[in-house]
């Protein structure tokens, strides 16, 4: 189903959770709203589950206001972090409880109840623990047992609030992958809430990026990482190094020295420069815009790595991984140069990028 | 070395160090507080005879004195478990000014003298007290009826239920509730069949302490019962009655059987316990 939010906002006191978000989600596909702590994510999800309400705005559910819907009436499929299972009742009895609340006249009868819980544990992989209950399975299990409890009930959407966030890192991983084709295989309206970028850019179709309770940038994995909109997004997203430049006289200047340009900047004043640490490519001292000293050099299977300490002018120092080239060797203490291939700049205060360029 | 694997041993080895102290301990209390008096009494009734023994209880008056102490004991129980409940929701699950003052005045029924309980009461009720004069046009008589004795036992007993389910009721896990309205229960269903399974131990556990205060309750009963042979008269007075008589044989049989009966009771809802949270 097709899910369009209107100009929410709300806040928690003085706390301002959500400004004035808009989004709309298309039927079918896998979205994730990615995010740090408190940037409104959670609260997002809870008003589109009927779990929380918005100061003001509105949530369409296929093109219909949602907002006077009881969440009982929304048929949102809701997968909570720490599993919400039922202890008293049994694997079976929690995946059958969406279907056993039911208003009698829309309840089916027992025989196709069992029929269809059964066939919705062997779609999540736990049809051996029909009988067990939710504090006899590890963490992974459980989460499956949420997820077919979700489903049971065939929601209009299924929202995950960082369901894979009480797991450790290998179930997490093999769950993302288990998801995505489940997901696949399903193709029902699904939004994720994670702080986990890996786990957004691997599993959505579509990335939302929230910060302070905006929307920052909505695009396709690839797009938010190769282009990311401005200085929140590149910052959140992957590692990236932030060095402080000037825009004078036309040009990047890092401090004495000039960054190569393709174009004229019209601007006057300090700004930042945002690279990937594997956008820094090793050059001549005396040539190469960046220059610094190596602090140490580590080397990761096939890889090699070397903290530079770059000397930026100005009396800052900034501490750099950049990976080696295979054939280049340096040690501790060499002088060395490197000159970013893609970067990005952002004038101070300012959101949006400046210029950006790939050499 | 080689045998202590194969040896029964008395406990388990465990890290946790004790052992002989607080299970020496134990035993020690519970010998000098529990167990020696009740043998003493087990083994003073056994002097009676047996046919005596049976003359004693089956006397009308002992029969109804028994009946009314666990039959009005397990309907104030049954009465603080509905009533206790709502306190403990209320105290728990809504914030409202003077919260903190209403949560202490719970525990007062712990703390007052229950004769000073019994003697309010008794005024309260009686058909001239505040409250008593409202019900005396109605036709119900409080005072000095087996009535009076359900409001009293029903004052003693009802901090027991709040304070056991409230602690539950604190750590139970909010999503659970919002996990099951997602799935289109209602709340009434909420109710029954989330919350109420989680909260059957405990709300057992009330009920069996409240209920065993009630049966052994003496002080605040006697002021507002009338104590009445055979309508108002607790056993636990009847007790009473009969060791100012002298009649020392009566007095142990009655509270042999008082005793047997509550062991028997408190061993089913202890049961029942065990039972429901098994199941979890």
């Amino acid at each position: 189903m097709k899910i369009d939010v209107r100009n929410l906002s709300k806040r928690f006191g003085s706390f301002v959770a959500l400004k004035n978000v808009n989004l709309d989600i298309a039927s079918g596909e896998l979205l994730a709203l990615l995010g740090p702590s408190g940037s409104g994510k959670t609260t997002l999800l809870r008003i589109i589950a009927g779990l929380d309400w918005a100061d003001t705005g509105d949530v369409l559910f296929a093109g219909e206001s949602a907002a006077r819907l009881d969440v009982r009436k929304r048929h949102v499929g809701f997968v909570f972090q720490h599993y919400a299972l039922f202890r008293h009742m049994t694997v079976f009895e929690n995946v059958a409880f969406g279907l056993r609340v039911k208003p009698r006249r829309e309840r089916k009868p027992e025989h196709e109840i069992v029929k269809r819980v059964k066939k919705l544990l062997e779609f999540v992989h736990i049809e051996g623990f029909a009988d067990r209950y939710p504090d006899q399975l590890s963490g992974g299990q459980r989460q499956r047992v949420a997820l077919a409890r979700a489903l049971a009930i065939e929601p209009n959407v299924l929202l995950l609030d960082e369901p894979f966030g009480a797991l450790d890192a290998k179930v997490r991983k093999s769950l993302r992958r288990w998801l995505r084709d489940l997901h696949g295989e399903l193709n029902v309206t699904s939004v994720l809430v994670t702080h986990d970028q890996e786990e957004a850019l691997e599993v959505a179709d579509r990335v939302v990026v929230m910060g302070n309770g905006k929307i920052e940038q909505v695009g396709s994995p690839e797009e938010i990482y190769n282009e990311p909109a401005n200085s929140f997004v590149f910052d959140f997203i992957g590692e990236s190094v932030k060095l402080p430049v000037r825009i004078e006289n036309g040009g990047i200047w890092i401090g004495s020295r000039r960054l190569a340009t393709n174009d004229e900047l019209p601007s006057t004043g300090p700004a930042r420069l945002f690279v990937r640490p594997h956008d820094l490519t090793f050059g001549e001292v005396s040539e190469a815009p960046l220059q610094g000293s190596v602090r140490s050099v580590r080397r990761i299977g096939a890889l090699s790595f070397a903290d530079v300490r770059l000397d930026c002018g100005g009396g800052d120092d900034f501490l750099v991984e950049a990976s080696l080239p295979p054939e280049t060797s340096v040690s501790p203490g060499d002088l060395v140069g490197l000159t970013p291939r893609r970067y990005r700049i952002y004038e101070d205060g300012a959101a949006e990028s400046l210029t950006s360029a790939s050499l | 070395m080689a045998s202590l694997s194969n040896t029964l041993r008395f406990r388990e080895p465990s890290v946790i160090p004790g052992f002989g102290l607080t299970f020496g301990l134990t035993l020690t209390w519970l010998s000098v507080i529990v167990l020696i008096p009740l043998a003493a009494l087990i083994l003073y009734a056994s002097r009676v005879g047996f046919d005596q023994f049976i003359a004693i209880l089956t006397a009308t008056r002992t029969l109804n004195a028994l009946k009314l102490s666990f039959g009005i004991a397990f309907a104030a129980a049954i009465f603080n478990v509905i009533f206790g409940l709502i306190v403990a929701w209320a105290l728990t699950r809504y914030e409202f000014p003077g919260r903190r003052i209403a949560d202490a005045i719970v525990d007062i029924p712990f703390a007052l003298p229950t004769a000073v309980a019994g003697i309010a009461l008794a005024t309260l009720y009686s058909p001239q007290g505040w409250i008593g004069q409202f019900l005396a046009p109605l036709g119900i008589q409080v005072t000095f009826t087996p009535l009076g004795i359900l409001v009293a036992l029903i004052f003693v007993g009802i901090p027991f239920v709040v304070r056991t389910v409230q602690p539950v009721l604190k750590d139970l896990d909010p999503e659970l509730e919002f996990a099951a309205a997602t799935l289109g229960a209602t709340r009434w269903q909420v109710i029954r069949k989330v919350i109420a399974p989680t909260l059957l131990p405990a709300i057992l556990t009330g009920f069996a302490l409240a209920f065993a205060r009630a049966v052994g309750e003496y002080g605040s009963v006697i002021f507002i019962a009338g104590n009445l042979p055979n309508i108002s008269e607790i056993a636990p007075l009847l007790i009473v009655i009969r060791l100012e008589e002298f009649r020392y044989a009566d007095a142990t049989a009655i509270a042999v059987i008082m005793l047997f009966v509550a062991f028997i009771m408190l061993l089913i809802i202890n049961r029942l316990q065990r039972w429901t949270e098994a199941r979890g």
